[in-house]
């Protein structure tokens, strides 16, 4: 059962009743139960968990419903948002397929991929032997069983080809959209020799030469959105949306998701999730509970105790 | 099968025959020898861990190579700590758990370096993980004190084994809590959601379940039924060894996990 199928479950009417027995007996169980009174660290963690799940229960699909139909309350849990550089968007696409229109308007002001350097040649042979060369220049290597040498000549982050009177002229250039590649001289056994070109965006075995694929990758490093926050027209705030640094704005935390290219223009485009912060902060209250009771009662309680009173337990 | 040629492999299986050598001097009732191999075997498997470090450029968390060659590291202080501050010495047993966790890194894993995805580039990676190293350190300590106990007759010995499991599993625990919560206040800032029902994170909560499961037992029925509380803890390792080989290298697992392989 995949992650999708496992969330629709558990967020179903049936378990969802299980989740409220659930802290019932949670709470039941620290106002009947003497032990779990008198011992701190015990009480905190079992208080710890019923906040977790009410934290869950607050910012799930069926609460957000309930608020919305109890006090009126325009927020949705979750939702996706594709931006084209430069362009503005205030709506978000919803998991049903529905729009809804957020209190903010997001501007991608700019996209940015960040590599490892150097990147990779990945040469595959007839026989299924695998090579893999960093592309910096002057770096070489032999490969086949024909002994084919191959050297890095020129690496780029924007290979561009003019095309004029005099020919073809290619050439790295720093503006405009990434088109990163690397220039390669084949040298067969008989001392003839070939340049060819692998480019990056092309991630398919593309630089065939005599029974030799190559492919020139540049592992993601990150991928970065630098998106401004607008109200009324106005930008209130501003930030480098990268995964694992969110923004976070009128209850809804900005993740950065995925990105790509638009086929017709070539603008980069960025995909950002939108996720409503409600119940979040109980989720974290009750996870600071169930850490700090299980360090009392476990460490403290029977660890510390027992080692300072200098009772070996065994 | 992956014999390392690299100097990085020379420190594992230098660690993997000090670690051996240890076990033999135990066995042989010479313990301070057997103590300065035991060090001499961690310091060459952190050895390894610092050349890691330096190649890769990251910390060396990402993959199973990386992770039994932290495993192998901690059974050094893990042993130390059980014995200053629980008072439980099972130093053969934590000698054979090191050899146990480098093996899978010197003769399994591929030690290939992998750049590091952009979602791993947290602050939290480093605790995380290292929570979790700890606890699982732990816990296969509290598993062989569950054998101890589950192979002994009533008496003495099992009466000392299961307050070695339960010890250990207290000491324990902490850090797999630690690591469990962590992990989920890292999936809210990378990935929008504080717990995602991925295949690894249910698992996560099935270990943590069982040995929650352990302490209300024992605390419930006490030593009333003596072969029960063993059990749950053995359980318990298993389900850590799930989680931690098949969850990551099953393909019927597919998840947001899938770089820890």
């Amino acid at each position: 059962m995949g992650p999708e199928r496992t969330k629709a479950m558990v967020n179903s009417l049936p378990v969802g009743f299980y989740w409220v027995v659930l802290i019932l007996v949670l709470l039941a169980a620290i106002v009947t139960i003497p032990s779990l009174r008198r011992s701190g660290g015990l009480g905190l963690l079992h208080l710890g968990p019923a906040l977790v799940i009410i934290g869950g229960i607050w910012g799930s699909s069926a609460g957000h419903l309930i608020r919305q139909y109890v006090t009126g309350s325009q927020k949705v849990p979750s939702g996706q948002m594709v931006l084209l550089e430069g362009a503005q968007q205030d709506q978000i696409g919803l998991a049903d397929g529905r729009a809804f229109r957020l209190p903010f308007a997001v501007r991608l002001a700019r996209f940015e991929i960040q590599y490892y350097s150097p990147g990779f040649i990945t040469i595959r042979t007839g026989g299924a032997e695998m090579i893999r060369l960093p592309a910096v220049p002057g770096r070489s290597c032999s490969i086949g069983p024909g002994a084919v040498r191959l050297e890095v000549l020129q690496v780029f982050e924007n290979l561009k080809v003019d095309i004029g009177s005099e020919g073809k002229h290619i050439y790295d250039d720093p503006n405009g959209p990434s088109n990163p590649a690397v220039a390669v001289r084949l040298i067969e056994e008989d001392g003839s020799a070939r340049q060819i070109y692998l480019f990056a965006r092309y991630n398919q075995w593309h630089g065939t030469s005599g029974g030799l694929e190559m492919a020139y990758s540049r592992p993601i490093k990150d991928f970065i959105s630098h998106i401004e926050v607008l109200q009324s027209g106005r930008v209130v705030t501003s930030k480098a949306v990268e995964v694992n640094r969110p923004l976070h704005h009128a209850g809804y935390y900005l993740l950065q998701a995925s990105y790509g290219i638009d086929p017709q223009t070539g603008r980069s485009y960025s995909v950002l999730s939108v996720v409503s912060d409600s119940g979040l902060w109980l989720v974290f209250a009750g996870y600071g509970l169930i850490i700090f009771g299980m360090v009392w009662q476990l460490w403290i309680n029977r660890i510390v105790i027992s080692h300072m009173r200098n009772k070996r337990p065994v | 099968m992956s014999i390392k040629t690299s100097f990085q492999g020379l420190l594992i299986y230098l660690a993997m025959a000090l670690y051996l050598a240890a076990l033999v001097m135990s066995i042989l009732r010479r313990q301070r020898a057997c103590q300065r191999l035991f060090l001499a075997g961690c310091i060459s498997t952190m050895l390894a861990i610092i050349y890691r470090w330096a190649h890769t450029g990251h910390p060396p968390m990402q993959n199973l190579f990386e992770v039994f060659l932290w495993l192998g590291l901690l059974a050094y202080p893990a042993s130390l700590a059980s014995d200053r501050i629980l008072g439980l010495s099972s130093v053969r047993a934590d000698i054979c758990i090191g050899i146990l966790a480098l093996i899978p890194a010197g003769l399994v894993f591929s030690d290939q370096p992998q750049a590091l995805p952009a979602a791993l580039q947290s602050p939290l990676f480093i605790p995380h993980v290292a929570m979790y190293m700890i606890s699982y350190m732990f816990m296969a300590k509290a598993g062989y004190w569950a054998i101890i106990q589950l192979t002994s007759r009533p008496g003495q010995v099992q009466t000392t084994a299961d307050r070695a499991t339960y010890m250990t599993i207290c000491a324990g625990l902490p850090f797999m809590t630690a690591g469990l919560l962590l992990g989920s206040i890292w999936g809210h800032y990378a990935w929008g959601d504080w717990w995602g029902w991925d295949p690894k994170e249910m698992w996560s909560l099935a270990c943590w379940s069982v040995f929650l499961l352990y302490l209300h037992v024992r605390s419930g029925t006490g030593v009333r039924y003596p072969r029960l509380n063993p059990i749950l803890a053995l359980t318990g390792l298993a389900f850590i060894v799930i989680t931690l080989l098949w969850v990551n290298l099953s393909r019927l697992f597919a998840g947001l996990h899938s770089y820890a392989v």
